[in-house]
């Protein structure tokens, strides 16, 4: 009888546990662009790594009433607070992203093996993947065509 | 969905009984061709429609057009009334364009009714007002629990009138003042004089062609052609008064609010102050500080006003699921009292708005849909409502104190009304 109640507890815990993990989830770190880990990176060691951008912009974040300023290189955009980087935008085939090199224009099936549980759960040509240290996420968007055309951080 | 039929049939009932109209005014010559809008010029029609601007705001009066359309019977011929639900930029008003070919040409109106707030569903007190599709006034009418009581006109129409029939007639101007609709930003529509004209008529169903497309000539006896407004089909379902059962309990901006969960932090990051992962103390490099709670609302399904007050501002410039980075998206503010304090209470990242600025509401008045615009515009967000709360020096505080539901320390709902 405890022997049941046992498997019946973790039946239950193991089918709790797996209607919250819908998407993979990767710590913040991980989430690099050639190489180089951007998420809250001051703008000096962003521009060591980049260069000077393109152009920049002001841009206002209305959730934290905050000015900042949107830095602009080809096909890729750095949204930065506080002078560092609070969110990016990767939409040309020449950056990788993260250390399994996750190219735009790459097919999504490539994403299959990497996180299956988020490529099983996309939907609006969307594949989500969490941060497990900080409430943000990737979106990584697709074509019909179901190739990857945007790599983008959000916050929550 | 179960409310549908019974917004359908409160609809039928109140439009059905709304008011008469005059049978013994102008009507459109017996002689005149009528022919059946049909469904593609129809469409062709309303997408023009869209893209015209008002003549005196520079605005575009129709705001959005339904892709739902509905054929109405007519009196005295087969030819029926197209018939498309629409919005305008008075959000408030139930509107709809008609469309009917007379004479080879297709003519279009917009249709709207605006209740008064002692308007119920079996008597209804209100106005109906008849626009071109630039918004350009063409006719009004005043309804008084069922009755049609007066109509308003262009001035210079008033003064011709013939005021042998019961009809008392006042001049009115465009002046905000002097302006015979409830709302006097009514009075900019084509920026006419108008004047009102009283009268006690019988009740009518229906409403002659001739008040809706007015052809400056052609008059007959009797009226030829009637529209029964009560077959008018939907619609007018935004401000439909919602059965009491679909309401939230008082204070509550949806039914049995649930807070949502953000990610690594789960609900916990849903609640208010500085409760995201990592960031126990508002401090960087996170120093995300979270400024209200994120209340599960399903897309496109009705927010609530938690408290009576007014409408002190809106932003609904985002379509639906627009996405932009640290945005809230659409959103209603709302002043409200308690014990004499002020407080305001903002709804973000709604799809839709219904209200606009200065209008008061009571708690559980619709005031939008909830959605996902701004930030919240992407599969990894559960679509939610950022609710916050202000105090009268604009400080953010805790929604949670001003909700009838609360939370347990797992977050999850432990008590409402219901």
């Amino acid at each position: 009888m405890k022997k049941l109640f046992l498997i019946l507890t973790i039946l239950e815990f193991s089918f709790i546990v797996s209607c919250e993990a819908q998407n993979n989830n990767i710590d913040s770190s991980q989430a690099t662009i050639n190489g180089t880990n951007v998420f809250k990176t001051p703008v000096s060691s962003l521009l060591n790594v980049f260069g000077e951008p393109v152009s920049k912009e002001n841009f206002f974040f209305e959730m934290e009433n905050t000015m900042g300023k949107i830095y602009y290189y080809d096909k890729l955009s750095f949204y930065v607070k506080d002078d560092k980087v609070e969110s990016f935008v990767i939409e040309g085939g020449q950056y990788d992203f993260t250390s399994d090199d996750i190219n735009i224009n790459d097919k999504i099936d490539s994403l299959e093996n990497i996180y299956p549980k988020s490529y099983s759960n996309r939907k609006n040509y969307e594949i989500i993947i969490q941060f497990s240290d900080v409430d943000y996420f990737i979106s990584i968007h697709y074509s019909k065509e179901n190739v990857i055309k945007k790599i983008e951080l959000y916050s929550y | 969905m179960k409310t549908k039929p019974i917004k359908l049939l409160l609809l039928f009932s109140l439009l059905t009984v709304i008011f008469s109209c005059e049978k013994d005014d102008t009507v459109i010559n017996q002689r005149s061709y009528l022919k059946t809008v049909g469904l593609t010029d129809a469409k062709s029609f309303v997408r023009q429609s869209l893209e015209k601007k008002n003549s005196s705001s520079g605005d575009t009066f129709i705001t959005s057009i339904s892709d739902e359309i509905n054929y109405e019977d007519l009196t005295n011929t087969d030819e029926e009334l197209a018939v498309i639900p629409i919005k305008t930029i008075y959000k408030h008003l139930y509107s709809r364009i008609t469309l009917l070919e007379i004479d080879g040409e297709v003519r279009s109106v917009v249709v709207s009714l605006n209740p008064f707030e002692n308007a119920t569903p079996s008597s209804f007190s209100g106005e109906l007002l008849i626009t071109d599709t630039e918004g350009k006034f063409l006719k009004g009418f005043k309804i008084e629990n069922n009755l049609y009581v007066a109509e308003y006109v262009n001035a210079y129409k008033a003064s011709n009138i013939d005021a042998n029939k019961n009809h008392s007639i006042t001049k009115s101007t465009v002046d905000c003042d002097t302006c015979p609709y409830s709302e006097c930003s009514y009075c900019d529509l084509g920026s006419v004089d108008l004047g009102i004209i009283e009268r006690t008529p019988p009740p009518s169903l229906y409403v002659s062609i001739s008040h809706m497309y007015p052809t400056g000539g052609g008059v007959a006896e009797t009226s030829s052609n009637e529209w029964d407004l009560g077959g008018s089909g939907p619609g007018y379902t935004d401000n439909t008064p919602e059965p009491e059962a679909e309401k939230p309990c008082p204070g509550d901006p949806v039914k049995n609010p649930e807070i949502v969960s953000s990610g690594a932090s789960g609900k916990k990051g849903g609640t208010f102050g500085c409760t995201r992962q990592g960031d126990t103390d508002c401090s960087p490099p996170f120093d995300k500080e979270h400024d209200g709670m994120d209340i599960k609302a399903e897309l496109d399904t009705n927010v609530y006003a938690m408290y009576s007050g007014k409408i002190s501002n809106i932003r609904d410039s985002f379509s639906p699921g627009q996405y932009q980075i640290d945005s809230y998206g659409n959103y209603v503010i709302i002043t409200f009292q308690i014990n004499g304090n002020t407080y305001f209470a903002k709804y973000n990242h709604l799809n839709t708005v219904s209200v606009v600025q200065g209008q008061s509401v009571v708690a559980g008045d619709i005031i939008g849909t909830a959605g996902n615009t701004g930030n919240a515009a992407s599969a990894g967000v559960t679509p939610h409502i950022h609710l916050q709360v202000f105090n009268s020096s604009w400080q953010s505080i805790n929604p949670s104190d001003f909700l009838n539901t609360k939370y347990d320390n797992n977050h999850n709902p432990i008590s409402n009304c219901n």
